[in-house]
């Protein structure tokens, strides 16, 4: 029996209602934001986190607004690669590594330094180019623009980031601890320069009964282990490629990873398992962290832009100092300015007010690592317990990752090789020699598509 | 008005509605479709190596059989034993075990992340990935998302026993190895059958779990289908993006076939196997002497065991952090939006179809498995492959000139067609209840189709077509593939599932967040689940009466 509750005009009223509701609901998620507004695309880490909690003063003094989207790595690059690719430009300046360097000059998706010059001609904005560490500027940021030309300059660091050395302080200056290390070793203990050092400190704290070890090492996928591992083969004379930046090389460049440097980098580095905390396959950066908070581990090497995060919480239990040997990682990246930008003269702008050195004195405090030389001088960054080891790591950073066209293939084999090694499927000699190899017949199929129009 | 009442005008409606969804759906599907014949993909079956495509494929496919065996066998004799014979007991509660399937991939996989992290005793087992270890940990950890809630779908069909039956297998003092063979089996047997479909599917594509917990890679031979998938992408995209979406394409192209045809043969299998097994139990005499464990002790042990890994959060709780509340509720709503879309496709697709073919769709045989298997075939289609769909589309509409507004627009798309095929069946299944004798009465009368689909479907099918509404939430809400990959396109789309994921898995993981962001994201699922509870309590009421 129809009620008048029931009858099908109520009915209809409410189905319409309902779709008037959605349809508003819709455009109202979809709506842009009015006014100047530019979105900076970047890790979710201490970096960007900096970069957001000081954008205020920019944005009163030029009213735009700053909007900064955190993502993890992965995530980052599906959007940025999505938005470059399909010129929707949602993100006007994308923190990106310099692996993207190649791809993104390639396909002319973003400006270089001299359209950003272009915009933003007042020289006294960019007087921090000589102020920047040339080391890490070239690394990061330099790219030939044609084929067979010079490099040049794309575009100015975000951050210059390396690995250090994390001990856990208060292990390394108990009293008790420091007798019986000068009493096994005949030396006194002290954060390893050398690794012949980190691998007898390592052994000398890894006491699994008390659930401690010597080293927190990271073998997940994902960059983690490979990153890691290149510290280790550089640092001893081997790596994977012959060369001098990251981002240049093409199938001539001799393949050196199963060169006897690397070789014996690699047997070292699987020397350490007896003294690793935890599940090596499932520790990343996040899992090293935790298990250095809860004092499992003795010593790690660290990425530079995740100690901020480390001594919020735990200020006076890590001690920092360079990895072992005389040379350091270069990892960091550039401000890349997106040519679909509505408002590249304003993002310009930005990039020039972050890297003045007022404002990098500021970032550092809150995480930044700083491309900037002099911004290490300042008496507040002084303070900072890792600055000085961080500043020494940079001064020596020299090229060990990859960051051509091949840079995700590489990082690939380099971690399917080193996790089969240390699973003990083969051995480290012809694992290597396979990851060679393959490495070769990868390396080849890539180069050729890039000729092939 | 007279022409609607009509039942060739019924009909004309129905094939409108069966059309529309069938071309939209296709015309959505067009770029996996187009990258079928793309010879990448089919060229490289044929490598067996480590870094090819055909060990995780069976590796997968492996896990994805071993698992759904194990829910589907254990799910139902969980099922029967928490039957209290007598019908006495309030047992509105025990839809607490649908919760680790409604949590989702991303928090189940942070639970045991953090649980097997903090262990001492687990993580040594695992360290060197041995198989026995490795494997027996994960399969527990499928089995512990899935048999609850497999155990309680089984549970509430055995509820739904017509009561006449119950009370003559009282009556007569059936053992519980004639009651098994001849009322719980057959009547579980088509809901057995359709499990054990998106059973395998589930497994075939898992990806969250090995992803947090083993950090799933080549070299530690763990890798699944779905992270060769991804990691073809990424190796690629530096080269080319454009052609490294086109090629993984055709790489989901591939394997949805693969999957579609390896799970439409397991399910078949399953059901025999269960058959057999039955039958076996009516002459194995040792079944009736298995001392019968409480039915209500039972089900108080399953809710604890959903219950006491979901309680380790607490561990990560003691800091407040909370993300974005701008984000998350953004996230809801838009979660909210994105069911709305689905279910007016969902429920008059299931109605038409049923009113085509009513003698076809009245029960799960083997004349209906052309139709679940079509189904079935959206459902295996990997969410990355979805999501790639919908960026074909949105390179045509040019979004920088028309707006955001597309992108929502395919957005909801994507999230619709990554529910329907779950929820469409289940409706369909649950439509098995409206006989034909009904229909043929509704003709009788002239019925219309609103009059058909409100009288005979909607209002009997209440508790049904919300727990479809409850399931198709709990799939939008948890999605995380899709919205991480259709985010990239718009700012506007937040998700609760990628903000716990960034958590976990990110630079700047913060395990303290994730475990309160877990818990945000439960506070609507239990919403939901509260009101399922309150449905089955009053059937319940007049049950028991």
């Amino acid at each position: 029996m129809m009620t008048p509750n029931n009858s099908p005009s109520n009915k209809l009223v409410v189905i319409l209602a309902a779709v008037v509701a959605i349809a508003g609901l819709v455009w109202w998620l979809a709506r842009s934001p009015s006014g100047v507004a530019l979105t900076v695309l970047g890790e979710n880490t201490s970096t960007l986190q900096a970069l957001a909690a000081t954008k205020s003063d920019f944005e009163r003094r030029e009213g735009a607004s700053i909007n900064c989207a955190m993502d993890t790595f992965e995530v980052l690059q599906q959007k940025a690669n999505q938005d470059l690719s399909m010129g929707t430009g949602l993100y006007d300046i994308i923190l990106n590594v310099n692996f993207s360097l190649s791809s993104y000059v390639r396909n002319g998706w973003v400006l270089t330094r001299h359209d950003i010059l272009s915009l933003a001609p007042d020289k006294n904005l960019w007087a921090f180019e000589s102020d920047l560490f040339p080391n890490i500027w070239k690394e990061t940021g330099y790219y030939p623009l044609r084929p067979n030309a010079e490099p040049e300059a794309v575009g100015y660091p975000f951050a210059a980031n390396t690995m250090l050395l994390v001990y856990d302080k208060q292990l390394f200056s108990d009293p008790a601890q420091r007798a019986s290390y000068q009493k096994k070793f005949g030396r006194e203990l002290a954060p390893p320069s050398t690794w012949d050092e980190f691998r007898k400190i390592a052994e000398f704290f890894t006491q699994p009964d008390i659930n401690r070890h010597g080293v927190v090492l990271q073998g997940a996928n994902g960059g983690w282990l490979y990153y890691e591992w290149c510290n280790f083969a550089y640092s001893m004379g081997g790596g994977v490629l012959k060369k001098k930046y990251g981002w240049e090389g093409d199938l001539s460049t001799p393949v050196i990873i199963d060169s006897p440097e690397t070789l014996a980098a690699t047997e070292f580095y699987l020397s350490l398992k007896p003294f690793n905390a935890g599940d090596f396959f499932s520790t990343g950066q996040n899992e090293q962290g935790k298990l250095l908070k809860d004092r499992k581990g003795a010593m790690a090497i660290v990425w530079s832009d995740v100690l901020y995060d480390l001594i919020r919480d735990n200020k006076d239990v890590f001690g920092f100092a360079p990895i072992p040997g005389t040379k350091s990682m270069i990892g960091g990246g550039i401000f890349y300015i997106n040519k679909k930008s509505r408002y590249p003269k304003v993002a310009a702008e930005y990039i020039a007010n972050v890297l003045s050195k007022e404002q990098q004195v500021k970032l550092i405090q809150l995480g930044l690592c700083s491309p900037l030389r002099s911004a290490y001088e300042s008496p507040e960054v002084k303070g900072i317990p890792y600055a000085a080891a961080l500043k020494t790591s940079l001064d020596r950073a020299v090229y060990m990752c990859e960051a051509g066209p091949d840079a995700d293939v590489i990082l690939d084999i380099v971690t399917q090789t080193i996790q089969r090694i240390w699973k003990g499927e083969n051995s480290a000699t012809d694992c290597l020699r396979k990851a060679n190899v393959d490495l070769r017949a990868k390396r080849k199929e890539i180069f050729e598509s890039l000729k092939t129009p | 008005m007279a022409f609607l009442k009509n039942n060739q005008s019924k009909q004309v409606l129905s094939v409108l509605v069966l059309a529309l969804t069938v071309a939209a759906l296709f015309l959505y599907g067009v770029p996996v479709v187009g990258q079928v014949f793309n010879g990448i993909s089919w060229s490289s079956l044929g490598d067996l190596s480590a870094d090819g495509w055909v060990v995780p494929v069976l590796r997968s496919t492996l896990f994805g059989c071993v698992t759904v065996v194990l829910e589907i066998g254990l799910g139902f004799l969980i099922a029967v034993g928490m039957l209290d014979q007598r019908g006495a007991d309030r047992t509105h509660w025990t839809a607490i075990l649908l919760l680790p399937l409604l949590m989702g991939s991303t928090s189940t996989a942070f639970l045991f992340k953090i649980a097997i992290f903090d262990s001492s005793i687990i993580t040594p087992l695992i360290q060197e990935r041995r198989l026995a270890p490795t494997w027996t940990l994960m399969i527990a950890l499928q089995l512990w998302q899935y048999l609850p809630p497999f155990a309680y779908m089984f549970y509430v069909r055995l509820l739904s026993m017509a009561r006449s039956r119950v009370d003559f297998a009282n009556a007569a003092s059936l053992s519980t190895s004639e009651r098994l063979c001849d009322f719980h089996w057959p009547h579980c047997r088509s809901l057995a059958g359709l499990l054990a479909l998106f059973g395998v599917a589930d497994g075939i594509h898992e990806y969250a779990k090995f992803s947090s917990v083993l950090r799933a890679s080549p070299g530690t031979s763990t890798e699944l289908i779905s992270h060769r998938l991804q990691r073809y992408y990424e190796s690629w995209r530096l080269v080319d993006a454009r052609v490294a979406a086109e090629n993984t394409l055709a790489f989901v192209a591939i394997t949805t076939i693969l999957a579609l045809l390896v799970s439409l043969f397991v399910a078949w299998i399953v059901c025999r196997l269960m058959d057999t097994l039955v039958k076996s139990f009516r002459s194995a005499s040792a079944v009736n002497r298995i001392p019968s464990i409480p039915a209500r002790a039972l089900r108080v042990f399953l809710i604890l065991v959903v219950l006491v890994p979901v309680a380790y959060l607490c561990r990560y709780l003691s800091d407040w952090h909370f993300i974005d509340a701008s984000a998350f509720l953004r996230s809801a709503l838009l979660s909210l939006v994105a069911l709305a879309t689905t279910i007016v496709v969902v429920i008059p697709f299931s109605f038409s179809v049923r009113l085509l073919w009513p003698d076809l769709l009245r029960r799960f045989d083997n004349r209906s498995l052309p139709f679940f298997g079509a189904l079935y075939a959206l459902h295996v289609v990997p969410s990355i492959g979805i999501a790639f769909c919908g960026y074909y589309w949105l390179a045509r509409i040019d979004i920088a000139a028309r707006g955001q507004i597309f992108v929502i627009l395919i957005w909801l798309c994507a999230q619709a067609i990554i529910a329907f095929p779950l929820l469409a069946s289940f409706v369909v299944v649950a439509n098995f209840r409206v006989s034909c004798g009904e229909l043929g009465f509704q003709n009788a009368a002239n019925a219309s189709w609103l009059e058909t689909l409100s009288n005979s479907f909607l209002g009997r099918l209440k508790p049904e077509y919300f727990l479809v509404v409850l399931f198709g939430f709990s799939i939008i809400w948890n999605e995380s593939v899709l919205n991480a990959t259709m985010s990239t396109l718009s700012r506007n789309i937040s998700s609760i599932a990628v903000e716990i994921s960034q958590r976990v898995n990110g630079r700047s993981a913060a395990y303290s967040e994730a475990a309160w962001t877990i818990v945000a994201a439960m506070v609507p699922i239990a919403f939901w689940l509260v009101l399922w509870m309150s449905f089955m309590r009053r059937s319940e009421t007049s049950r028991i009466g």
